[in-house]
Order: C-alpha cells, then sequence, then structure tokens
C-alpha cells in the first residue's frame, strides 16, 4: 500500500516503470509551504512524490537532514524558501544559500548526484511554481533513479 | 510513554473522495504510540472538535494529530480544542492531508498512501512534543509615528486621543508633507490647507503628542512593545525654545535659494520656514546656503531676532526614546520623468509635472495662484496633460497604476478651466480609472461640465515651436495622429517609494517589495501590519495611495497600535530556540545568524569537582525571539534548539517518510 | 635548498631549540606561566611527542626541528579550566589553531601566551619510508645535522644519509603560508638567518598545486568518485582521532558522539560513515586552518585534508572568501552577501 513497498528492490520490470521517487522537501513556514497550499487550493495537479516537513524557515534546515533522508531512502530532498529578500525573518534564506551551496558541491565531491539535492525560492503566491518544481524534481530524480549511494539496507 | 489520538478529517468529500479515510485510519492505528483513530466529515466543526476533546479525556490522550487540512487553516483551531481537554495546546500536529494530498493528487491508491505518509509523520513528530509555555513582557504604552505628512498626523492624533503618548519624528522642517503642496483635493475641491493646517496645529497642541521635526530616526532596537528607537535632532541652529516664528530672520536674510517646498519654482531664504502654515512654526537655517558658515560672516539674522534664538554652533542632538509601537508613515516621492527624454522634462520649462503645477494653481504659491507658465509667466490658452507618466510603464517606468493620477488630472483640468477661461484643455489617458466615491462623477464633471478634451492614446513627443510646445500624440479611439500646440505641458507623474525606504525598511526590521514600498503582513487580512510585530504602516510607504485611503489607512494602524498599547503584558512566542548551557561551548557562532539580536553571551557558574567555575554561554532573549531557527543550525553542537521544531523532531519526521 | 643551506639550517635548528629552552625555564622560573607546551624527542620512533614542562627542569627537553610534527594547540583545551597562564611553542599552524580556539572562545586570550618559531617543515614518515624504500615503522631517528638529513632504521647502529628535507614534507607543509607564524605574543629564533630566510619564502607549492587532488576528484564520473570516498570511508575506524587532534572540532560535546539529537548512528556500513565524514567536514568549512592535522592523525591514512581543502576551493570561487583561516578574513558562514551566487536556485 505504501510507495515504498512500489520501490524496484525487487527487480522486475513492472515494478521498475511503476517506481516513483520519493522527495522530502523541506518547505518554509511563510512562504515555500503556503505555496504548497496554494497549489492544493488550486487543484494543481503534481506527482504523489513529495512529502513536505514543515520548518520555520529555509534557514532552519541542517545539512545534515539531507543526509539522514538520503540514508533512510530518500530519493531527493528539496529545500525551498521565501526568495532573497523576502524572507520572513529577513536573512534565514541567505545563511541557507549559502549553506547549501557548498553542501550540493559537496555531495557531489563525494560522489552523489547533485541533482537528488534542490534548493528553490517558492513564494506563499507561487502555487504553480510549486507544483511544477515538483513536476520537474520528480522528472529529474526519476531519471536518477532510486538513491542506492548513500541509503541503508534496511 | 506518549499516547497519542489521530483524527482523520473527511473534509465532507474534499479529502475523503480522494484518499481513502479507512485505510488511513488502520494504518494510524499501527503506528508507534498511536491509542486511538478516529475519523470525522468535518473534525473543525464544534462535533468533531468534541470527539477529540472526549476522546482525550476517554483515552487518557497527551497527544493529539488531526489529519485534515493545512494547519495554516486550522492549527490554532486545534490548539484551542485540545487546551479546553486540559492538554498544553502545542501537544498537536497536523498532517495536512488537504491541501498537500487530496486536492493535488488524482490517483487514490497513491493519495491514500502518501496521506498514511503524511500521518505517520505527523505521529513521529508530535510523540517528540513537549509542552510549551510563552514568557510575557511589559508594554511601554507609548506610540511613535515616522514621517509627520496625513498619514503620520491622522495616525498620532487618533493613538493620542486613545489615551496614550505618542512621539512623531519628521525629518523636514515641518509638519505636513506632500498635502501640504496641493491645492484643492477631489472630489470635493475643498482646499487642501484648510483641512490640513488644523490638523497639523493639532498635532502641536495635543497634551499626549511630542513633536520632533527636523528630526531622523537612526536606529530601533528592541521588540514589540519595547522598542528603543535613536532620534537624531539635526540642528536648526536656532533654539525652538525661543524661537517666535516672528519672520524677522528671514525677512532680513540677504540669501536667496530655490524652495523645495514650492518645487524649484519659488524661493525662499537660508533661514525659512518652509511655508507660512509650517508647524511648528520655527526657523530653520540651511546650512549649505547660509552665508556666514560658508563664509564666516552675515549673521544678520541674530541681529534682528529678538528672541536671542540663532544658535550658530547648534550641534545636532541624540535622544533615545522607548515606545511600544510604531506607526511608519514615510510616504512618497514623484517619479522621476528624466526616464521620459521625449518629453523634455528639465530641457523646457514648459514642461512640468501635476505636483508642481499644484504651486502653480495654489494661492500661496510662487505665482499667487495665477497658471503662469515658468518660462515667460505668460498666461497658457492651451493646457495639454499627459497621463500614466511612469505609472503602468514596465519598459521606462513602474507597472503598477499609481491610483492618483487620473484624479488629480480631472481636477487639473476643472481648476484651469476654472481659473482661465477661454482655456483649452487636453488630456492625453490610457485609461480614466475612478473607483472611489464620487470619482466618476468628478471625472464626468471634468470631461462633459469643463470641456476639458479626453484623447484615449499616447503622446510621443514633446518639442518647442515658436513659443509653443508641440505635442505629437495618438487618438486611437479615432485613429488618427494628434498633434496640439500647447503653451503648458502637465505629465501626471506616478509615485514611487522614498529613495530610503529600503533602509528605513532595514532599520525596523520589516520587508519591503521590489518597488521599495513597505510591505502589509497580508494583502487582504491583515493591510496595516507588518511581518515585525508592533510595526504598522500608513499611507504611501505601503504603496500609491490618494487622501481618503490614507487617513482610513492612518486610522486602522492607529487602532492596531492603539490596541496594542492597551494591553497590560505581551506574550512572547512560544516556539523560540532555547539553549541547552550543558552542551553550549559558549563559542557564539549563532550571535551573527539571529536577525533579531536575541543572542547574546551569558556567564553561568558551575561546579566541577570541588571548585566552582565559571563559563560563558549562549543566552536567547524570549521576547527577541521569534522562531527562525538559523542558530540552530550555526550550532555545531546541537546546544540550541528550536522549541516545535527540534532536531529530534525534524529527523523523526524525515525518518518516518521511509519506514 | 642547498646543502650549505642546510647546513646553517640544522644549526639554527640546534640554536632555536636552545632559545626555546631558554624562554621556557625563564617564563616557568619567574611564574609567569604555569606551563609550557611544546615538544620533546620520544623515546621510542623518530617524531617527536608534546611535552608539558611545568618547570625550569623540564623545560630543558624541549626540542625543535622537522621531527617535531603533531599539533600543539588542542592541548589548550585541557587546560582551559584551570588558573594561570599556559604558554604554546607555536609554529604557524599552531598559532592559528590557538586562533580558532580564541575566536571559538574556547579559550581565554589572557590564561594563552603564543611564542612563535619559525619552521622549516614537519617530515611526513610515510614520505622517508618510501624514499628510503623502508617502512615508517622501521624509522627510528631522524635528524638534521651535519649539512643533511640523517636517518638511522631499525637494527642500525649509524644513522645514514636521507633525502633532503623538502622532498620529504607532507602537502601541507608544502602549501603552508605561515611557516613565520602570524599573531603571536613573542617570537623566538626570530635572529636565526637561515631559518628565518627559509620560513619567509613562499610555499614550495600553490594553491593550484595544493588543490590539484581535489581537482582531480572532481573530474571524475560522479560512480568513481563515490567509489574512491567509498574506498576511504570502508577502511575509517571511527576512532575520532581527526576529530580529537582538530583545533576546529572544539565542541563541549561533539554532535558525533551526541545521543539526543542522534546525528550518528552507530553501524559503521557506508550510509554512517558519509554521515560521520560530512558532519566533521561540514562543520570545519570555514573555520579549517589547513593544518592538516586530521590527516597526520588518521591511523589509516584517510585523505581527510581533500575534503577540507574542497570547502576551502568552493568558499573561495563561490564567497570570494580566499583563506578564512588567515587573520583579517571574515568566516564566510557566519554572514552573508546579498548578491550570492544562486546557481541551481
Amino acid at each position: 500500500m505504501s510507495v515504498a513497498k512500489t520501490k524496484p528492490e525487487a527487480d522486475g520490470a513492472n515494478a521498475a516503470a511503476e517506481w516513483q521517487p520519493k522527495i522530502v522537501a523541506f518547505c518554509c513556514n511563510w512562504c515555500s509551504y503556503a505555496g504548497a497550499d496554494l497549489a492544493g487550493t488550486s487543484r494543481l495537479q503534481y506527482p504523489p512524490t513529495v512529502r513536505i516537513v514543515r520548518v520555520p524557515c529555509s534557514g532552519r534546515v541542517n545539512p545534515r537532514f539531507l543526509i539522514r533522508a538520503l540514508q533512510r531512502g530518500a530519493d531527493g530532498v528539496l529545500v525551498a524558501g521565501c526568495h532573497p529578500g523576502d524572507c520572513h525573518y529577513s536573512t534565514g534564506n541567505y545563511f541557507a544559500r549559502r549553506r547549501f551551496l557548498l553542501a550540493r558541491r559537496f555531495i557531489e565531491y563525494l560522489g552523489l548526484e547533485p541533482d537528488r539535492l534542490w534548493v528553490k525560492w517558492i513564494s506563499g503566491s507561487e502555487g504553480n511554481k510549486f507544483a511544477d518544481v515538483v513536476r520537474e524534481m520528480s522528472a529529474a530524480v526519476a531519471k536518477l533513479g532510486p538513491n542506492r549511494k548513500v541509503r541503508e539496507a534496511r | 510513554m506518549p499516547r497519542i489520538g489521530v483524527f482523520v478529517c473527511w473534509c465532507g468529500s474534499n479529502i475523503a473522495a480522494t484518499v481513502d479515510i479507512g485505510q488511513v485510519t488502520e494504518a494510524a492505528a499501527e503506528m508507534p504510540h498511536v491509542v486511538c483513530v478516529e475519523d470525522n466529515k468535518y473534525t473543525c466543526s464544534e462535533p468533531g472538535q468534541a470527539s477529540i476533546r472526549q476522546a482525550i479525556a476517554q483515552h487518557g490522550l497527551d497527544r493529539v494529530v488531526v489529519a485534515a487540512c493545512s494547519p495554516r487553516m486550522h492549527e490554532n483551531t486545534f490548539r484551542k480544542t485540545i487546551s479546553a481537554a486540559g492538554l498544553n495546546p502545542y501537544l498537536l500536529e497536523i498532517a495536512n492531508i488537504r491541501e498537500q494530498c487530496s486536492w493535488v493528487h488524482a490517483d487514490r491508491v497513491a493519495a491514500t498512501a502518501k496521506a498514511i505518509d503524511l500521518v505517520r509523520m505527523a505521529v513521529a513528530k508530535v510523540a517528540q512534543h513537549s509542552a510549551l509555555t510563552s514568557s510575557t513582557s511589559p508594554v511601554t504604552r507609548r506610540a511613535m509615528v515616522i514621517g509627520g505628512g496625513i498619514a503620520g498626523i491622522q495616525a498620532a492624533l487618533d493613538i493620542a486621543d486613545a489615551g496614550h503618548e505618542v512621539v512623531v519624528v519628521e525629518r523636514s522642517p515641518t509638519l505636513g508633507g506632500h498635502m501640504a503642496q496641493l491645492d484643492k483635493t477631489f472630489p470635493t475641491l475643498d482646499c487642501s490647507a484648510c483641512i490640513l493646517t488644523p490638523k497639523m496645529v493639532e498635532v502641536v497642541q495635543h497634551p499626549k503628542i511630542t513633536l520632533y521635526a527636523y528630526s531622523e530616526v537612526e536606529k530601533v532596537d528592541g521588540y514589540v512593545g519595547s522598542f528603543k528607537v535613536t532620534v537624531r535632532r539635526k540642528a536648526r541652529s536656532v533654539d525652538e525654545s525661543k524661537c517666535t516664528g516672528c519672520g524677522a530672520c528671514w525677512e532680513k536674510c540677504p540669501v536667496k535659494v530655490k524652495s523645495e517646498f514650492d518645487l524649484g519654482l519659488g524661493t525662499r531664504k537660508a533661514i525659512y520656514v518652509p511655508f507660512p502654515q509650517a508647524v511648528p512654526a520655527k526657523a530653520t537655517i540651511d546650512r549649505e546656503h547660509c552665508i556666514y558658515y560658508l563664509r564666516g560672516r552675515c549673521r544678520i539674522c541674530e541681529r534682528f531676532c529678538e528672541a536671542k534664538a540663532i544658535v550658530f554652533d547648534q550641534q545636532d542632538e541624540i535622544i533615545n526614546v522607548e515606545v511600544g509601537a510604531i506607526v511608519v508613515a514615510t510616504g512618497f516621492q514623484q517619479f522621476d520623468q528624466a526616464a521620459y527624454g521625449e518629453y523634455g522634462y528639465g530641457e523646457y520649462p514648459d514642461v512640468i509635472t501635476g505636483l508642481e503645477f499644484e504651486r502653480l494653481v495654489n494661492a500661496s504659491g510662487p505665482t499667487e495662484g495665477k497658471i503662469k507658465r515658468p518660462s515667460d509667466g505668460k498666461v497658457p490658452e492651451t493646457v495639454v496633460f499627459i497621463k500614466c507618466v511612469g505609472s503602468r510603464d514596465e519598459h521606462k517606468g513602474v507597472p503598477y497604476c499609481s491610483r492618483t493620477c487620473c484624479m488629480y488630472t480631472a481636477k487639473h483640468a476643472i481648476l484651469t478651466r476654472e481659473k482661465i477661461h477661454g482655456s483649452k484643455v487636453f488630456i492625453f489617458y490610457m485609461d480614466v480609472r475612478t473607483p472611489g466615491k464620487g470619482y466618476e462623477e468628478f471625472y464626468r464633471r471634468a470631461s462633459e461640465e469643463d470641456g476639458a478634451r479626453y484623447l484615449r492614446g499616447r503622446v510621443s513627443r514633446v518639442y518647442p515651436k515658436g513659443g509653443k510646445m508641440v505635442v505629437l500624440g495618438e487618438d486611437t479611439l479615432l485613429g488618427r495622429k494628434v498633434i496640439v500646440e500647447a503653451d503648458l505641458v502637465v505629465l501626471a507623474s506616478g509615485m514611487i517609494a522614498q529613495p530610503d525606504a529600503q533602509e528605513m525598511a532595514r532599520k525596523l526590521g520589516v520587508s519591503y517589495d521590489q518597488h521599495g514600498f513597505l510591505t502589509e503582513a497580508h494583502p487582504k487580512l491583515r493591510p496595516v501590519e507588518t511581518n515585525t510585530a508592533g510595526i504598522f504602516l500608513a499611507g504611501a510607504c505601503q504603496g500609491p495611495k490618494d487622501i481618503p485611503d490614507t487617513v482610513a489607512q492612518a486610522c486602522a494602524a492607529a487602532s492596531k497600535a492603539a490596541a496594542l498599547l492597551n494591553r497590560e503584558a505581551l506574550e512572547a512566542e512560544a516556539m523560540i530556540a532555547c539553549v541547552d548551557e550543558a552542551r553550549c561551548s559558549g563559542c557564539l557562532w549563532c550571535e551573527p545568524v539571529c536577525p533579531y539580536k536575541a543572542i547574546s553571551a551569558k556567564t553561568i557558574s558551575e561546579r566541577v569537582g570541588r571548585r566552582t567555575l565559571t563559563r560563558s554561554v549562549a543566552e536567547v532573549n524570549p521576547s527577541l525571539c521569534h522562531g527562525c531557527g538559523a542558530c540552530t543550525v550555526a550550532c555545531r553542537d546541537s546546544a540550541l534548539n528550536l522549541l516545535g521544531f527540534t532536531n529530534q523532531q525534524i529527523l523523526a519526521e524525515v525518518e518516518a517518510v521511509c519506514p | 635548498m642547498s646543502a650549505v643551506a642546510i647546513a646553517d639550517l640544522s644549526r639554527d635548528l640546534a640554536r632555536l631549540e636552545e632559545s626555546v629552552r631558554a624562554r621556557a625555564s625563564e617564563l616557568l622560573e619567574s611564574q609567569q606561566v604555569r606551563m609550557v607546551i611544546g615538544h620533546k624527542r620520544a623515546w621510542n620512533g623518530p617524531l617527536a611527542v608534546a611535552h608539558f614542562a611545568v618547570s625550569p627542569k623540564e623545560a630543558r627537553k624541549f626540542a625543535a626541528g622537522p621531527h617535531c610534527t603533531g599539533g600543539l594547540a588542542k592541548y589548550l583545551l585541557e587546560e582551559r579550566e584551570k588558573d594561570g597562564v599556559v604558554a604554546v611553542i607555536a609554529r604557524g599552524c599552531d598559532a592559528l589553531g590557538v586562533r580558532r580556539l580564541l575566536i571559538d572562545r574556547r579559550v581565554d586570550a589572557e590564561k594563552v601566551l603564543v611564542l612563535g618559531v619559525p619552521c622549516a617543515g614537519c617530515l611526513d614518515p610515510a614520505k622517508l619510508a618510501e624514499a628510503l624504500g623502508v617502512t615508517p615503522a622501521e624509522l627510528v631517528e631522524v635528524t638534521l645535522a651535519a649539512g643533511a638529513l640523517r636517518v638511522r632504521l631499525a637494527g642500525q647502529e649509524q644513522a645514514a644519509a636521507g633525502p633532503p628535507l623538502d622532498k620529504v614534507l607532507p602537502p601541507t607543509c608544502m602549501a603552508c603560508e605561515v611557516r613565520m607564524p602570524v599573531e603571536v605574543a613573542e617570537m623566538l629564533g626570530g635572529d636565526l638567518a637561515a631559518l628565518t630566510a627559509l620560513a619567509g619564502r613562499p610555499p614550495a607549492i600553490d594553491l593550484e598545486t595544493a588543490e590539484a587532488e581535489v581537482t582531480r576528484l572532481e573530474e571524475l564520473s560522479a560512480d568513481d568518485r563515490y567509489a574512491y570516498w567509498a574506498g576511504h570511508f570502508q577502511r575509517c575506524l571511527r576512532c575520532f582521532a581527526c576529530r580529537n587532534a582538530c583545533p576546529a572540532c572544539n565542541c563541549r560535546v561533539c554532535a558525533l558522539d551526541s545521543y539526543d539529537p542522534k546525528w550518528l548512528g552507530h553501524p559503521t556500513e557506508i550510509p554512517e560513515q558519509f554521515m560521520f565524514h560530512f558532519i566533521r567536514a561540514v562543520d570545519v568549512a570555514g573555520r579549517c586552518v589547513a593544518c592538516g592535522e586530521c590527516e597526520r592523525a588518521c591511523p589509516v591514512g584517510l585523505p581527510l585534508m581533500q575534503l577540507n581543502r574542497k570547502f576551502s576551493k568552493d568558499i573561495r570561487t563561490l564567497f570570494g572568501v580566499d583563506r578564512p583561516h588567515l587573520p583579517g578574513e571574515h568566516e564566510p558562514l557566519g554572514k552573508f552577501e546579498p548578491d550570492d551566487p544562486e546557481e541551481f536556485m
């Protein structure tokens, strides 16, 4: 019943065709979470791949969460915050930007696929953008296939 | 062990049509620590809430998960519900299975699976919740109003009338703002000064209001209920307590300077009041132009001042004001016409702006109310008005509508026709927008009764020819070129943000939009609040506005400020950062990332063996912390945690995504 | 480095050793300091060990020279709760390590006296052994005397001439920009012409060369890079020596040890090893003083500096902060610029 079980741990071609990535999205409460809500109220359809973790601010997202999500089986991680200059707390997204600019390059350096980490600025009025980002990211991560590199065997 | 209750909402068919509620409740029942699962048609309804309260009592629940709509919708509702049942309101988590699930997915199987994941995440997180309480802080019952235009005046008077002290800070030497420069006001044509100046006087006479004119806000510290504002009182070179405003000084002053108030169309002296009805009626020396400051001699004003009020060596004075609330009413400025080279503003004196026209038509203006064109003082026979100069023009100007130009141009047309008999008035427009009480009627009066010719189309060029200004335009309704030989061309300039609006926003810690206008907390529901608690917006600093709207917004901001000041104490956020002192290394890497300066070092003593040692740790001021959590990431040793969004809670959620 | 210079250098190092001992004795004798931290010759093996002198007599044991390898700054943490001033005989990297602890408010500036010494570089025993065709365990004694690096191997009575010192330096020493230490209270051996001339030279390799390995790894395919790191991390013993040696890893409670929140799980499979090295490298990013202690301390020879250098390279290219570990630069992760690059955002 759960999406996780349809992952192609078992090899069959059918399972692989059905496989959809699982994406953990850290969305700031004020912009991106509101944008995701707006996508809902606007009834915009997007793939059921994303699981949102609500955080007050993108500045709250510790890069360690990224590794933990990949460890536990996520195929991609999205960090979404207010546009630069619009942070509800003025500066949180600027710190997040520095942290994740480095983090993305670093996971790439460790041999992971950089496209497993997306950082996007999505405002509370950008329901469309939220849906688009989920669509695009789902497609990009699907192309990479399941994350196996730092995933725990469980 | 936690005892968690899960309440799954159908939201009528909003959720139930896409998500299999039965499967969700079944799965929830198997999740760790879940002792009770219920579903309800409408959990937010009174019966729905009652069932939560009942279940808390019946099953001894100590934590609740509601799987329903967005927490942004009903988190507060359900916090109150569980609070009524005796639980701490923060022992609640919402799984958003409507906006972020049933409404965005069509596939029932996938949506149900996702809803189960979302519930599992919420259950995992709520198991880590702890009861939170918020601290309270006292309120300084005094407000500051920044800006002394009509918005600031109205807000100050209203707050003062509500019984609170008000400090008004105005950077120019007088109250009044742009409204003082206007002649008549639409749509009633009553004189601007007649309705404004009594209010200006009321401000200085009000026992609860302190006015700091010719002063600027330098720094804002503190937080809602307890702001500490540093104000620079600029040196006027005149002792305000002695100056009587008699005028002897400026009569005798030998230096003539272009008057800012008259937009350079008239002159003032180096010692001056901006206009005769200025409040406070205190002289100010313009040190950039005063001969004494430039060359070290003159001092004529001092000789003629009977009150002995001239103080040449006066220094700026820094004062600190403590206030509980701040109303920002810093206004706007006129769009800079330089972008429209084809209209020749600045090149040809007979191309002027709407605000300059106000000075020409004003009885106390440089021409004493006679409309004379600036080049030769001739009374114009043909006047062309061009609307939307700067506004609604993404290429050269700003994309928004400045909201006042349609109406003030109609007013200018009426005034021209009234004052200059037989004059011809042409108005080039893109649209005529009249959304206000009496506005459409006023426009009709201009076009129908007063005979202003409205031409729909843009002007491509304005150039001089034989003492006239030739206006090349187009009438798009008739589809033909229009050439008007005008004596005077008036550009309806748009409104833009003050050049230092962003700097002010940063000082205050409020946000601003791409155009520099300060941003309200919600465009519809919180139109005068900012995202910074205790700071409110009034007037054109928030966006282009006419006088009625400005006054209405000022009243609204004042009522918000007064309501805040009426409170004995303020409750701080409960979800704030906290420091585990046993872990804290005291490195204070958290300090620079805190936007609210809520973190500082404190020294603690602790027993180590038989010795008492002191060391430094970080401390969070609960009144300043807004709970953004940026510090928790800067904290390498996880000594800082954000209540409600702890590392443990977020890790639990992340781990629950992929069971 | 000519043979003559080496002759002068070894004489200078002997003199430096003398002045370190003399100054340490003096400070301890007069009770200006409670302890002096430096190096002394080890009873087993060629490399010096840390020495904590609390009396003038113990100060006679201080040593100086290329065999004095281990970092000294971190020992200050052990002394932070005691009264009195502690002096550190500091090479450039030690001085930057002390500075790191001071910026992180982990030691009290009033309780530290940094005695700078010029540094000729510290030998890399693995490189030396390789040059001699032996294993590091066979190295018994290394000296810089009578005009050359002299090495005595296990089972030998006499030391024999070895390779020149600059051929057996670790990359961190070759790229070192602080062989003349900065931010010190006083300099010892500033009058030693050959040593100061050597220490005053620009680094033996430039930044690009120092980062050549990072660049090489960046150019591999993702899978090859993964294989490279997974291969190394697989050998990691989780002994935490890298952390213990690092002056930037100075937290009261290390995230790697924390049970609640539990950032790092017990299993030593690849996913947790990635988490371990991710946390370590991210936490020292922008704070690393490039001393190379992590790598030196690692018993299985993980190329940990390639992680740290990756960050310093990215911080330079992304944020324009050239050498975050040197004085005058700002900590790049405690600040931001509104126009920082956006890249994939």
